[in-house]
Parts: structure tokens; sequence; C-alpha cells
């Protein structure tokens, strides 16, 4: 019996694979297709975070009076009752007011200012970003600068010295937070906008004679969607935090109305002896940003740059 | 070259003068009497009266303006209604405490952002636990980082002292609060960058070449990400101006942010708006700087548009 001759290894199979196999700066489809069913997960959970604090938000009538000061449910020491102590759910602030019902409230009117902050911010940047980045020229350059100096200005650090010249409350931490974030907005826009406008389609479309501002509306318009989405939910995310901040630094709503930047002051101070008048807020605000984070975060999967593959690997 | 640092010195200066521009403008419009705010409401006729000239009050808008403009560039910012003194050496008193912090967070932040990044990018897969954390700290507002590691490590296991004072001990709690805030960023920088140079064909090339995996990361791929690292750096200056305000009211570091907050809640408008003036100078020096740095690190920074 002659032995069979054994064919040694060959020294191609690896490098077979390796010429057959993807480049590393181009991503796989698969790993698209991945990129993107994890990435609706994502944004879809934060969809269903923000809509579920949302009817949080509209359950207030059920929740009671956030002024009513219950004397009767602090302890004999004085301590404010616990959660689930004497009938009240998450118990009462240091002074014996029902927490339940001082949350809900607060909730809801953070998310009126962070919600309408967050659609004129973007608005009003969407329609600056839009008109300097197609309508280009000396108009341009003077909206620009316009959003280089309102980049330039520490956003918490201005917000302070504007909220004491426009006032406080709901109003006046609307306005305050819109100055402050519009121009991130806008020159994101206007960057986006610059590039569609040199595409051919639009290209194309004003040399057939189709008027400028149809032009924009039907052409550049709906390829703003996706990243007017993105901005969305960043600049939401940030508006949140500031808008709580201002609050909490005494720049928002004004107690005893209560929103749930002012219960983190009040928390701050009483966190010694009753934790939960701290956490209680402090979970809620961070819940909300969460819903805007997951968002952002789910749709920023999609790109499949950050697919890339390393030639260290291949 | 010369030509794109003198745009850029002239952009930033105009940014400047539209700052100083917009507080006048806000100041103006303003309701209420600041004659009133500094004298009390107990001041007699005669004292508003002496008051409001000093102040020019009286004056037309455009001498007021001139007036102010030609005082905020000799660096007379004011004078600070709650404790009379000039607005300009009140705020350099607070801004060391502040650079201090500023500069530890961003040691914190260079040191846990470029290892994680590095991490990341060198690993095949996506790890779901630092996505985790990533997602985690990006949805952390800076405040509730703050009482977090306020309540486990100033009351709970008291490690650090939180006596309100202002030495290197009491500096940890804040700087890795602030620092922490910053991480994610740096690393999703630090990751892409170094995804986008291990991707790149000089990579390959040096793959090729046989060259190891240490020399190819340290040599090829880690100067690569130089230059979007000093960018996020240049970003944090206004970044920093911002958190510091609630970062210093809740371990009370005595710097700008906390002064900010007792301004407002005085009403100290000159103090309010000369700081603002301030950070803006400062944001546009630092944006200078970058960019300056950034040309040097990478020539084709240099001939980037201004």
């Amino acid at each position: 019996m002659s032995t069979v001759p054994v064919t040694p290894p060959t020294a191609t199979a690896p490098v077979a694979t390796a010429a057959s196999g993807p480049r590393p700066d181009q991503p796989r489809p698969a790993a698209r297709a991945t990129a993107r069913t994890a990435g609706r997960r994502l944004w879809l959970t934060g969809l269903c975070l923000l809509g579920f604090l949302v009817v949080l938000a509209l359950c207030t009538p059920l929740a009671g009076s956030p002024y009513t000061i219950h004397t009767d449910s602090l302890t004999s020491q004085g301590l404010p009752a616990g959660v689930g102590e004497n009938g009240h759910l998450l118990g009462t602030d240091a002074i014996g007011r029902d927490l339940f019902a001082r949350t809900l409230f607060g909730l809801r009117a953070t998310l009126i200012i962070a919600l309408t902050a967050n659609l004129t911010s973007v608005a009003l940047g969407a329609v600056v970003g839009l008109v300097a980045g197609f309508y280009r020229g000396w108009f341009e350059q003077v909206l620009m600068r316009i959003v280089d100096v309102f980049l330039s200005v520490p956003t918490v650090l201005s917000g302070l010295a504007l909220a004491s010249i426009v006032g406080r409350g709901t109003t006046g931490i609307i306005i305050v937070v819109t100055a402050l974030y519009w121009a991130w907005t806008a020159r994101l826009v206007h960057g986006e906008t610059v590039r569609l406008r040199g595409r051919g389609f639009v290209e194309a479309a004003l040399a057939h004679g189709v008027r400028r501002h149809t032009a924009l509306r039907r052409h550049v318009l709906p390829h703003l969607s996706t990243i007017l989405l993105n901005v969305a939910a960043l600049n939401g995310a940030a508006v949140v935090v500031v808008g709580a901040g201002l609050s909490y630094l005494g720049a928002g709503i004004q107690p005893p109305t209560p929103e749930l930047g002012n219960m983190l002051a009040d928390g701050s101070s009483s966190m010694t002896y009753a934790p939960h008048t701290l956490f209680v807020p402090l979970v809620l605000v961070i819940a909300t940003v969460l819903a805007f984070v997951l968002v952002a975060e789910g749709l920023n999967r999609r790109n499949p740059l950050s697919e890339r593959r390393s030639w260290l690997d291949a | 070259m010369a030509r794109r640092i003198a745009v850029r010195i002239l952009l930033g200066a105009f940014t400047v003068l539209a700052v100083v521009l917009l507080t006048f403008v806000l100041q103006y419009v303003v309701p209420g009497d600041p004659a009133r705010s500094i004298a009390g409401p107990k001041a007699t006729p005669e004292v508003l009266k002496e008051i409001r000239g000093q102040l020019r009050l009286d004056d037309p808008w455009w001498s007021q303006l001139g007036h102010y403009l030609s005082s905020v560039l000799q660096g007379d910012l004011g004078t600070s209604y709650s404790n009379d003194r000039p607005v300009l050496s009140l705020i350099l008193e607070r801004l060391p405490a502040t650079a201090a912090l500023a500069a530890a967070a961003l040691v914190v932040e260079l040191v846990l952002g470029g290892l994680w990044g590095m991490w990341e990018a060198l690993r095949p897969k996506r790890s779901w636990l630092l996505a985790t954390v990533n997602v985690g700290l990006l949805s952390m507002p800076v405040f509730s980082l703050g009482f977090l590691l306020l309540l486990l490590f100033g009351y709970q296991l008291p490690i650090f002292p939180i006596d309100g004072g202002s030495g290197p001990a009491q500096l940890v709690l804040p700087a890795i609060t602030l620092g922490l805030m910053g991480s994610p960023y740096y690393a999703n920088v630090v990751r892409d960058s170094m995804r986008e140079a291990l991707s790149s064909s000089y990579v390959r090339t040096a793959v090729s070449k046989g060259l190891s995996r240490r020399r190819i990361v340290s040599r090829h791929v880690l100067r690569n990400i130089a230059s979007p690292v000093t960018t996020l750096i240049g970003m944090d200056v206004a970044v920093f101006l911002s958190g510091v305000v609630f970062v210093e009211k809740i371990f009370a570091w005595p710097g700008i942010g906390q002064m900010q907050t007792e301004a407002f809640a005085d009403l100290d408008r000159p103090l309010l708006t000369g700081t603002v003036i301030v950070a803006a100078a400062l944001v546009v020096t630092a944006n200078l700087l970058v960019d300056l740095l950034r040309s040097a690190i990478d020539p084709r920074a240099a001939s980037e548009a201004p």
C-alpha cells in the first residue's frame, strides 16, 4: 500500500481568505445591517422611555396637591417620611410636602420647558443654517459670524447673566435656553446645506429653471430630515440638563412651584438626613436625559463609519 | 499661513467685540433702574440722581455705548454692585481656582478617555459594557454625578474633605466629576480617529512591511489622533467654563462659577456680564491657540480654510 502523499498545508490558504475578504476600510454589509438593527432597538427604547415620562407627567391630576404640608407625616424627631411611609408613596420632602405629587408636577414643568425649548432652538437654528447655507453671499457671512458669537459664550455662565435680564419663570427660561442653543443646530444645518447645495440634483433643478426657494423646499429640506432628527435628540438631552440646571441654580422656575431642578436644590440641602428627597428628582432628571441620549445613540449607530475594521486584524 | 493666522485673529477679535455689544444692548433694554439696585429701596432722590450721574444713565444711548466700549477696551469692566470693587480684579482673583479645577479635570479626561478609546479601537468587536458606560455617562447631568460622588465619597465613605477649602484634597472630587463627564467624548473621538487610521492605507503599508503591532500603534496611529484630540481640548474650555458653575456650587470650590451663582443671587449685573465677556475672550483665545497648535502638529490642518 503506497502512502498517499499528504499535501503539506499550503501558505496560500490564509492569503486567499484575506484577499477574498472585505477591505477593512469598507464596512461589511452584514455589519451595517446589524448596526441598523441594534440602532433601531436603542432609539425605540429611548422613544418609549420618553413616552412613559410624558404619560407620567400627564397623571398630575391624580397625584394630589404638591403644596399641602402634611405636618403629621413628620416623625417624632421632625424627620420627613421616608419612601412608602405614612401613606406617601415616595415619602415627603423636608417640610412635609408629598414627594410623589411634587415629583409629578416637577416632571411636567421640566418636560414642558425641555420640549418647548428644544423645538424653538432647533427650529431657529435650522432656519438660520438653511438660509445661510443655501443663499450664500455676504448674507451667509453675517449670519455665520453671529452663530460664532453665540458658540463662543459658555452656556451656563451666560445663562445666568441672561436670566437676570429676561427674568425667571417658564417663558424666561425657554428664551434663555433657546438663545444658548440655537447656534449649535445652525452650524450643523449650515454645513449640511452647503454640502447638499453642491450636489448634482440641486444644480439640475436650478438649471431647469426651478425657483431658488422651491429648490430649497423640494430638494434640500427633505434631505435634512435625518440630521435634524439627530440634532433634535442631542439638543434635547442638552436642553434638559441646562433647563433643570438653571432651575437648580435658582434661575428657572421659582419655589414653591415644583420643577425637578429646584427640587434638586431642596433635596441637596436635606440629603444628609433624607437622601430620598435628592434621589427621587435626580432619578427622573437622569431618566429624561437618558431617553434623549438613547434616541441619539440609536440614530448614530446607523452610521456605518463606526463599523470600520482594522488592518491589524486582517 | 500668515494670512490665515491674521484672519483668525481678526475674526476672534470681532467675536469678542460682538459679545461686548450684545451685553450692552441687553443691559440697555432691560427694565429696572440700576441706581435703585445699588443704593437700595430707601435711597433719597438726591442720592439716586448722583449715582445716575456717575453711571451716565441719563446720557443718550450712543454716548453710553461709546463710554462702555472705550472702558471695556481699557480693561475696565465696571464696578460690582454687591461689593463695590472692580469686576476685572474680582474675576482675576477667582480665575486661578477655576483654572486648577479645569487642568485637573483635563488630566482625568485625557487619561480615562484616551485609554478607553484606544482599548475600544484595538478590539475587533464593540464592547457592550463600555457602550453602556458610555450611554450612562452621556445621560448623566454634571450636577447629578456631582451629587452622587458627594454623597458616596464625601458623606457615606468620608475619604475626601468637603469643607469648602481650596487645597489639592478638596480638588479631587470636583475634578473627577468634571473629568468623568468629558471622558466619553474623548473616548469617542480617540476611538473613531484610531479606527480611521487603522483602516487607512498607510497602516496597511506598515503591516505589510512587517512592523510590530506596538510600533504601528505608537508611531503611525497615535500621531494621527493628536490633531482631533487637540481640537477637543480647545472646545473643552467652553465646556469647562459652563460645567464649573454646577460643580463649584456643589463642592463649594471658590472659582468663577461659584462667583457667577452668587452674582446672580445678588443681581449684580456688571459682575454677571463681565464674567461672560472674560469667558468669551478665553474661549476665543483657546480656539486660536488650538488652531495654531494643530497647524504645527498636522500639516493637513494648515491648508484648511480659515
